[in-house]
């Protein structure tokens, strides 16, 4: 492990980065749902675009404090070799550092991953497997795209496991279309009887750029009714709490000491490298997004080291309001205490009107010492963070 | 009259789109009277709202100096006049301050309904007129065709049409060297006692009301003390000039000339539009012919978003009015929207544009309730009243009888489309008069309906029924009596008196089901059930209920969506802003005019 610990080291801010996301923009199959930036097909950008990554990474501005958690995403991080995903965070590891107990976490998707290639990520530092399940019921996976089984979701865990990962995450979905309300039990039971770490479950959101969309909007997609989608979710965080686990955010649950480090950078509103096609960064204040298309990236990054599309540099009010919309997703909800000290007012003063229309409507609550969302406030997050941006 | 000879006084008139701008741009270019470096185009038109939409709103004057073939230099007057039927009566005092007009008829489109409308004003006025086929240059024109249509359907000799490109400023010249051979020097009595028309004005700051003016008769000085005929209002003249464009000062106006006069008057009000300005010590015996007070046809209520701007929405009003003697406004409070003003306009579009400034302008966010007639009212006891707001309309026990405005339509439209035509002047109430077909392959159709079936997207049917080729152009016939009621539209329970109209008996039902269902639609949903209902009287005619909206949250939010996701929280809050709280029910602006749009 090498620290870098140059005599300029920074006292560590909200603004300093402290993890990274690498963005792997390809997989087997697009799957109904999916509008991400990820692309089927693109074996032959394989080679250039990892010698890209790892330029686009080397070109940025050490910041003198060793990371703490590097996400891979997608796409389907795993259809990548395997040797790929060990240099790109050996690249993170030799420029920045990475903290002895750095989170390093990969997506994978059943049907991509096998034991070797797993034992080989995990001996080389990946500590955190993500594992794209969404449903344990096989009809429904096939009617949303998936290329794989129930069994191989078992078996991908199962394989995880064997190679070392002590910290696994799955995905699931719900409301999806024809899904029903003890389908989605069923599903909810297979995946806590594979005692995860953590759990995320996500409603299924139409977009427009996805299958799904085009299906909407010829009226061919059939979902699930409101109060049933309303039932699913308010059912899972019933069951899934039961087992154990702390519902610490919106959409995600852990058992104790398990949450997910690096996303919480983000609901914090800390700062984060972004590397790779469409990844999305926050550094010193200013948010940007790289350019999406592979091909422009690797041009972009060959030529200039940097492949940034737009920015924006987020000021004042803008930040403040940033920073309690991604903190309401959080349970815990917003810490008054950083708020202060990161910008200087008090939350309860800045945003008065506000927070006393939302309490008194019964959606937030507000403590001491936090400013979170009501049980009832969950449902209509959106409705009560459009308040305060 | 030797003064006069060179003068010559003319306007342009054309409908829209036709190039009646850019050809007073070449006009103007071509005698210099701007310098071509400071040139915008389409100068005339003095507002930013007017050159967005590519309308004359305010008209204006410019006195140009033409050196013309015949080596003698001519005083041109040339009065921009508005091209929309909303402005008629401006229109045609526009029209009586000249002697000639300049037709502009566009190559391709042909006669259109306000080609035919602004014709029969200038013949009216006995101007001689000017016909001018323009975009000769496009591929599609047909000036032959066009030829044939001037002489079918104004009947007017198209022999001398002038064929030109403003454009590209082909014949431009030979339209000037018309004016000057063809249009009549003016020739009023210079030694009469003063006689001026007044045929616009605008507000200025530091000037007060600056009106403008055509001299007739006699002659205008500073000083000169004078009469306004239709107030009796007597100012002293503090300055006069003309237009080239900008404004400068000259030492006296006379028979013939035009230009303008300020004289310390508070407000438009004091110069109304059509009226005679006359000498005060030594009046003339007969005021010029044709004036009218002007009267707003289309009524609506105007609230602020946020109850506290009503102070400012009052100055902004008092502003315009400066500037537009045609807006008529009065306080009003609605049960469901507030303070506010009921105010009153020519037409639809002048109602629109009046709103656009109030936003624009002043930075307002307002509710526009939907337009309203003025109902004529006979009680049960006999008494008479007006009613401009269906909140106000008696209750049905006390009335013995409603008059509706009704307009006579002018519709000119290709042949294939009469039938579309027609079937929308049945649907609307429409009697038709008289149905021409001597333009050859256009018709003209003319008919009666009633004015408030034109303010229920009249126009957008009428375009979208004929593909875009009809044109339309009306003028107000008179009151007949209408079987009438009212709707009312009642959000859980309670009735919101904004969204109440006046409808004709038999179609009450299908429009409170259209407007029910329009409602529910547009309404966004809200944290508890909401019910619509209309109804007549205590009868409720159709009804629908919006399921509350119990779940609004975004599943993902990591690293590469927060921006996306700031930025869809900010549009559904600025939305928010632009809704009106009715009891805890939000209701969006877009809701208080679909009572308007029933076609589809």
């Amino acid at each position: 492990m090498t620290y870098d610990l140059s005599p300029n080291t920074h006292h560590p801010t909200p603004m300093t980065p402290r993890s990274s996301y690498v963005h792997i923009p390809f997989c087997r199959s697009k799957c109904f749902y999916c509008d991400f930036n990820s692309y089927p097909g693109l074996e032959d950008c394989f080679k250039p675009y990892v010698e890209a990554l790892i330029k686009e990474i080397t070109s940025a501005e050490p910041v003198y404090m060793p990371l703490e958690t590097v996400y891979f995403g997608g796409g389907t991080p795993t259809v990548l070799p395997a040797a790929s995903l060990v240099g790109i965070l050996r690249t993170h590891r030799d420029h920045f550092g990475l903290v002895e107990d750095a989170e390093i976490t990969v997506e994978a998707n059943p049907g991509t991953v096998d034991g070797p290639c797993l034992e080989f990520l995990r001996r080389a530092g990946f500590n955190r497997l993500s594992i794209g399940v969404q449903s344990f019921n096989d009809s429904t996976l096939e009617q949303i795209g998936r290329i794989h089984t129930a069994s191989d979701a078992r078996e991908a865990v199962r394989a995880g496991r064997s190679a070392g990962f002590g910290n696994i995450s799955i995905d699931l979905m719900y409301a999806l279309p024809e899904q029903s309300a003890s389908d989605w039990q069923e599903t909810l039971r297979s995946a806590l009887d594979l005692s995860p770490e953590h759990i995320s479950l996500y409603e299924l959101t139409i977009e427009e750029g996805a299958v799904f969309g085009n299906l909407r909007k010829r009226c061919q997609l059939q979902l699930p009714d409101e109060e049933i989608q309303i039932e699913m979710y308010l059912t899972a965080i019933e069951e899934i709490t039961r087992a154990g686990y702390e519902h610490y955010e919106i959409s995600n649950f852990a058992l104790p000491g398990y949450r997910s480090r690096h996303n919480q950078t983000y609901w914090r509103n800390r700062a984060y490298f972004g590397f790779g096609a469409g990844a999305s960064g926050y550094v010193s204040g200013v948010r940007f997004t790289n350019l999406k298309s592979p091909q422009a990236y690797i041009d972009a990054v060959e030529s200039s080291g940097r492949a940034v599309e737009s920015s924006e540099t987020v000021t004042g009010r803008q930040a403040m309001g940033e920073t309690i919309m991604l903190a309401l997703r959080m349970i815990e909800g917003l810490d008054l205490g950083e708020f202060r000290e990161r910008f200087g007012v008090d939350v309860r003063e800045a945003y008065r009107a506000e927070i006393d229309s939302l309490a008194g409507r019964g959606l937030i609550e507000l403590t001491s010492d936090r400013l979170r969302l009501s049980p009832a406030g969950l449902l209509v997050a959106n409705d009560v963070s459009a308040e305060f941006v | 009259m030797d003064r006069q000879k060179n003068i010559r006084n003319f306007c342009i008139i054309a409908h829209i789109d036709h190039g009646k701008s850019t050809l007073a741009d070449r006009i103007l270019d071509l005698t210099g009277a701007i310098d071509p470096r400071k040139m915008k185009d389409q100068v005339l038109d003095g507002m930013d709202l007017e050159r967005e939409r590519g309308i004359t709103i305010k008209m204006t004057a410019v006195r140009l100096d033409y050196k013309a073939r015949d080596g003698q230099t001519y005083e041109l007057n040339l009065i921009d006049t508005p091209g929309h039927v909303d402005f008629s009566y401006e229109v045609s005092r526009g029209l009586a301050a000249c002697e000639g007009a300049i037709l502009v008829v566009d190559a391709m489109q042909g006669v259109e309904a306000q080609t035919l409308a602004n014709t029969n004003l200038a013949m009216a006025a006995s101007l001689e007129i000017v016909p001018v086929i323009n975009k000769i240059d496009l591929e599609a024109a047909d000036p032959e065709l066009v030829k044939q249509e001037i002489e079918q359907v104004l009947a007017i000799d198209s022999s001398d049409a002038i064929p030109a490109s403003a454009k590209d400023g082909i014949g431009v010249e030979d339209i000037l060297e018309a004016v000057v051979k063809r249009v009549p020097a003016p020739s009023g009595d210079p030694d009469a006692p003063l006689r001026a028309l007044i045929f616009d004005s605008h507000f200025d700051q530091y000037l007060g009301a600056v009106a403008y003016i055509r001299v007739v008769d006699g002659s205008v000085r500073p000083g000169m003390k004078i009469r306004m005929t239709s107030s009796g209002k007597e100012f002293e003249v503090s300055g006069l000039g003309v237009f080239k464009p900008e404004m400068i000062p000259t030492q006296s106006l006379e028979a013939g000339e035009v230009g303008y006069l300020t004289a310390g008057m508070k407000n438009v009000g004091d110069t109304a539009v059509g009226d005679t300005v006359t000498e005060a010590v030594r009046p003339a015996r007969e005021p010029l012919p044709g004036y009218r007070k002007v009267k707003p046809m289309v009524f609506c209520g105007l609230y602020p978003i946020e109850s506290d701007k009503y102070p400012e929405l009052r100055d902004a009003l008092d502003k315009l009015q400066l500037n537009d003697a045609a807006l008529h406004y009065e306080p009003e409070t609605s049960a469901a929207l507030g303070f506010g003003f009921r105010c009153g306009f020519l037409g639809l579009l002048h109602m629109e544009i009046v709103q656009e400034r109030l936003e624009r302008e002043f930075g307002l966010s307002l509710i526009a309730t939907a337009p309203s007639v003025v109902y004529k009212i006979t009680r049960t006891d006999g008494s008479l009243v007006e009613v401009d707001n269906p909140a106000n309309l008696p209750p049905p026990s006390e009335i013995e009888k409603m008059e509706e405005p009704y307009v006579n339509a002018t519709v000119i439209v290709p042949s294939e489309y009469v039938g579309q035509v027609l079937d929308l002047a049945r649907e609307r109430r429409g009697t038709v008069d008289k149905m021409d077909y001597s333009g050859g392959h256009v018709v003209l159709v003319t008919y009666k309906l009633p004015l408030a079936e034109i303010l229920m997207d009249f126009f957008d049917q009428l375009k979208s029924r004929t593909k875009g080729y009809a044109s339309f152009d009306y003028e107000l016939s008179g009151y007949e009596e209408s079987k009438l009621t009212k709707l009312d539209i009642l959000l859980n329970g309670k009735p919101v008196d904004a969204l109440s109209f006046i409808t004709h008996r038999d179609r009450a039902y299908p429009r409170g089901r259209l407007l029910v269902d329009k409602l529910k639609a547009l309404l966004p949903r809200q944290q508890f059930e909401v019910r619509i209902q209309a109804a007549i009287g205590a009868k409720i005619i159709a009804a629908a209920s919006i399921s509350p909206l119990r779940k609004n949250v975004t599943a993902k939010c990591y690293g590469g969506d927060i921006t996306r996701k700031r930025k869809l929280l900010e549009k559904q809050k600025e939305g928010k802003k632009r809704m009106k709280s009715i009891g805890n029910v939000q209701i969006p602006q877009e809701a208080f005019m679909s009572v308007l749009n029933i076609g589809d």
